[in-house]
């Protein structure tokens, strides 16, 4: 019980650290770059690492944060993030210690369903049919700069999941897999 | 062998039922607004005060560097300000004239110089849209200094957007280039009107969409283009940008163009926001009840 709260406070404040990050990144920076989508790293890292299940739980809940910041309709997010989740978990039972190439692929597919789910809802349902500029202009960038970042922080989530957020039992389970 | 029989949910099943919730709210946040406030402020109460704390550092760290940068190209700037200032004196002289005209015009017309005295209040850009997409930011100001859904903000001079969410201790801007936000606006030179939508296409190039004046209008390249009286949100007479170009529509009966707005929006630090909600009905009775007394004056 004390294990789950422990893990429970320890995703919580991760997904306030990323979304604080990311949401003060372009205050400062300005123009200068592309703002990376940290949220979609912790939703899909998750995924890869621990499942489906928990990943739609963190993925629902991230959203529900930007939403409650950024848009009117509050659940859009939520949803997105959500089956962003589903679609990482479900390449948990591919899990393996050493692999990073995977989760940075996953990663580049979570951000790309992401975006262009956000588009096809946003944008081309308002009569915005140019996708070539909104892809390129918006998504691919967007897609390279978090799978840059999700390069440098994939090695420190995992050492904080198995360092903080694996019961003893599941960690015996990995280590003699 | 495991002693405890393990529950197991399936993910479709999770999914299946998540996406009831979510759509659910989405249904939620659209016909009853006001049921999805908690999620709202539960959120802001927590990340409001840690963004505030993380801007000042990141402003800190950022000011050093620019401060060194900036000075080269500060002296060059003073030099040309300098000549700026002796052009603008000859100006305002010439301007000072004019207003003296302008006030014995305005008496005339008991306008009263209504939109110049807005109560206004500072306030800091501390966070922007998380997302690429929009052109929303917050600021630091809330309901608790008297922010409400619907002002107007201005920073340098110029419209950036107006307020569309509120929480105690923050605010949410949509500025006026974004995708979703169009404003109705005139022209100086004419009483013409347009509307006046952001565009991300064009925002990359520093634009905005103008569209719907009548053919007939005059207007031309570098007319100035403010908010129009008939706008149902937006203070008239607030300054939005220069005409950039404009021409005849293909179906021969509206001109339509692109504009470029005064405010540099990649550079947005600090705001003003404009503490004056505008009601639709008392103008235009006022101002329907200064035409009958025209008329009966006549």
């Amino acid at each position: 019980m004390l294990h789950k709260i422990k893990s429970i406070v320890v995703i919580a404040l991760l997904i306030i650290v990323s979304f604080i990050l990311q949401n003060t990144i372009s205050v400062i920076t300005g123009d200068l770059m592309v703002t990376p989508n940290l949220l979609i790293i912790l939703v899909c890292v998750f995924g890869y690492l621990t499942g489906s299940n928990e990943a739609m739980v963190i993925g629902f809940f991230c959203g529900l944060l930007v939403d409650s910041f950024s848009s009117d309709i509050i659940g859009l997010n939520s949803l997105l993030y959500l089956y962003v989740g589903f679609f990482s978990g479900s390449f948990h039972r591919l899990f393996y210690k050493n692999m990073v190439m995977l989760p940075l692929a996953i990663v580049a597919a979570g951000d790309f369903i992401y975006n262009f789910g956000y588009y096809i809802i946003r944008f081309m349902l308002r009569n915005k049919l140019d996708v070539g500029f909104y892809l390129f202009k918006i998504i691919i960038p967007e897609l390279v700069i978090t799978v840059c970042i999700s390069l440098l922080v994939y090695r420190f989530i995992y050492k904080v999941y198995f360092a903080v957020l694996i019961s003893e039992e599941q960690r015996s389970k990995v280590r003699f897999d | 062998m495991k002693k405890k029989t393990k529950f197991t949910l399936q993910p479709k099943l999770v999914i299946f039922l998540m996406t009831i919730v979510c759509i659910g709210m989405m249904v939620l946040s659209v016909a009853k607004p006001s049921y999805v406030e908690p999620v709202k402020n539960a959120g802001a109460s927590i990340v409001v005060p840690i963004e505030e704390g993380v801007n000042h550092i990141g402003r800190a760290f950022t000011g050093v560097a620019e401060n060194f940068q900036k000075v080269k190209k500060l002296k060059a700037e003073n030099k040309r300000l300098k000549n700026q200032i002796r052009e603008l004196q000859e100006d305002n002289s010439l301007l000072a004239q004019n207003k003296y005209e302008l006030q014995r015009l305005r008496d005339l017309y008991e306008l009263d110089e209504e939109y110049v005295q807005y109560e206004k209040i500072g306030a800091r850009v501390i966070g922007k849209d998380t997302s690429n997409w929009f052109n929303t930011f917050t600021i630091d100001k809330g309901s608790s200094d008297g922010i409400a859904v619907d002002m107007n903000v201005i920073s340098g001079g110029g419209l950036v957007g107006i307020i569309t969410d509120v929480g105690k201790n923050y605010a949410t801007v949509r500025t006026i280039i974004d995708d979703e936000s169009s404003v109705s606006v005139s022209f100086a030179s004419t009483s013409d009107t347009g509307i006046a939508s952001g565009d991300l296409q064009l925002s990359e190039k520093g634009l905005m969409n103008l569209t719907g004046i009548l053919k007939d209008a005059t207007v031309a390249e570098g007319d100035m283009v403010v908010t129009s009286q008939i706008s149902d949100k937006f203070l008239p007479g607030i300054l939005v940008g220069f005409i950039e170009e404009v021409s005849l529509d293909s179906n021969q009966l509206n001109q339509s163009g692109t504009i470029t707005p005064v405010v540099d929006f990649m550079h947005i630090d600090e705001v003003l926001v404009l503490k004056h909600i505008k009601d639709n009905k008392v103008p235009n009775e006022e101002t329907t009840a200064v035409n009958e007394n025209k008329k009966k004056s006549e």
